[in-house]
């Protein structure tokens, strides 16, 4: 009754014996690999809720060679501040950071760290945030307690975010709530003045614009004078904020030509864009003296009074 | 020729079937093996589960493996690592508690053995010691390791707390700030491998 069946299903593997065998191998195979992959254990380590690569603000977890390369740069880092080698330490910074963060000056950096480090320090690190693709960290800086037992003090720590970013073949810190330089080089020219902005620097809660301005009036110019209220404005959205270095006085001569740094606040975790800057208030007097007292009137005899948005994106 | 044309289709299409029927055995054979393994493994975080569940709070101090340790909640561990110690204080076992001190901590407050008895019999007392557990914070990295705080109540037989008795040494601001606490710092290297300190009053 089931000759032909029977004799088909033969057939079929005289047919496809090269087939079948292939398959039955490459099943044995899976078979294998599962098998061997289910006796290797993993080694086990200590259950622990600390997870130092998992951003705390979006959760994103670094990438293990990222995170293993910043644990151990940051480590020596702070074994050179713990040492008092603040040379070594200091070359440990981008040029980036070395100069905006410090104006260059390596008795600054001193300063800082030993107004940081005024004993034996431990540190924590955690990821933190992420800013074009760099990886921001959170460095937590405390005493030793483990060496005091906490007696006779506070819990307490001082925090700060780095990154790692790369110079030639080395990995450098910026450190001090220091993330970044962008270069901008946008520029507004018009019959009274020529404004380039040059670049500007990204910190964690404020940002730095360098600003190269010439006066190219007979008259003296006043952008921003230390007794009138937005005057230079950053321009994030829907929000107008002035610049917060409300002692920089910027009034140009006949002429002259002038850098300045142009503070704003601007949180890293912002997610809004600068889109302008807006100059409000510019001024080009037949006099001018520095004083309150005297501005309505200089004002009243001004050659021009006008205001200039640059555009940032 | 017709006839033979249909004889090749037919056993075309048994073919097929037969080779179908195959592959998806071998499929059905494949999914079982892959479900049995991971029912393994998921059987096994379960009982790692209730491993957790019987070492928290009461049995927080019990004989267990040193498997079981890993896997034990890292404020467990830390419950765990301060009772040992309370308790190597409250059964008078100095070199053993001792042995656990920091060794910056002991260079700082207690350099020797004696000197640490002297202030444990006199400052936090022995027999019946209990400690209260208020607040653990974790600081710490992956190079130097994890460190805990913890803020803790140790009460003696009476109830008289850690601080009391100091009482008479400290000032009134110093008495309504203080809320009887004790810090044990401790840093794990793994499981029941750790050294401490605690603050001194």
């Amino acid at each position: 009754m089931f000759l032909k069946l029977r004799l088909k299903i033969r057939n079929f593997f005289k047919d496809h014996k090269r087939t079948i065998i292939i398959i039955f191998l490459v099943w044995l195979l899976i078979f294998a690999i599962n098998f061997i992959l289910s006796l290797r254990k993993e080694e086990k380590t200590l259950s622990s809720t600390f997870e130092p690569a998992v951003s705390i603000v979006d959760s994103k977890t670094v990438p293990e060679k990222d995170h293993s390369l910043i644990t151990d740069v940051v480590d020596k880092y702070m074994n050179y501040c713990n040492n008092g080698e603040y040379e070594n330490a200091y070359n440990m910074l981008s040029e980036n950071c070395k100069n905006k963060a410090f104006k260059g000056d390596i008795k600054k950096f001193e300063e800082y760290i030993k107004s940081i480090f005024t004993q034996k320090k431990r540190y924590s690190l955690q990821s933190y945030s992420n800013y074009d693709d760099k990886h921001i960290y959170l460095l937590e800086i405390f005493n030793d307690y483990l060496a005091t037992g906490l007696t006779g003090e506070e819990f307490a720590t001082f925090d700060e975010k780095l990154l790692m970013v790369k110079e030639g073949d080395e990995y450098k810190l910026n450190i001090g709530d220091f993330i970044d330089v962008v270069d901008l080089k946008r520029v507004v020219e018009d019959d009274y003045s020529k404004i380039r902005i040059l670049s500007k620097a990204v910190f964690c809660d404020h940002e730095e614009y360098l600003v190269k301005i010439t006066n190219k009036t007979d008259y003296t110019m006043v952008i921003s004078s230390v007794y009138e209220g937005n005057e230079v404005i950053l321009d994030v959205g829907n929000d107008k904020r002035p610049m917060t270095n409300l002692s920089t006085e910027i009034v140009l001569a006949p002429g002259e030509t002038q850098e300045y740094t142009l503070n704003f606040d601007k949180y890293i975790e912002s997610k809004q864009e600068a889109q302008a800057l807006i100059f409000n208030k510019i001024r080009i007097l037949q006099s001018y003296t520095g004083n309150e007292e005297d501005a309505e009137k200089e004002k009243e005899n001004a050659i021009k009074l006008y205001s200039l948005t640059i555009p940032l994106v | 020729m017709r006839k033979r044309r249909k004889n090749s289709l037919e056993e075309y299409k048994t073919n097929l079937i037969i080779l179908f029927i195959v592959i998806l055995l071998m499929t059905v054979n494949l999914i079982i093996l892959i479900k049995y393994l991971s029912d393994n493994d998921s059987n096994q975080s379960q009982d790692t589960k209730i491993n957790i569940a019987q070492t928290s709070y009461n049995t927080v101090v019990e004989d267990i493996t040193y498997e079981e340790g890993l896997d034990m909640p890292e404020q467990d561990r830390m419950r765990r690592y301060a009772i040992e110690f309370i308790d190597n204080l409250d059964n008078e076992e100095f070199a053993e508690a001792y042995g656990k001190l920091n060794e910056d901590f002991k260079k700082n407050f207690f350099p020797t053995q004696n000197e640490f008895e002297q202030y444990v019999k006199e400052r936090i007392g022995t027999g019946e010691l209990t400690i209260n557990f208020k607040n653990i914070e974790r600081q710490g990295n992956e190079k130097t390791g994890n460190l805990y705080i913890l803020w803790v109540d140790v009460y003696d037989v009476l109830g008289n707390e850690y601080v009391d008795k100091l009482e008479e040494n400290m000032t009134e601001e110093e008495k309504e700030d203080d809320s009887g606490n004790m810090n044990i710092v401790i840093l794990e290297k793994n499981f029941d491998d750790y050294e401490l300190s605690f603050s001194i009053r």
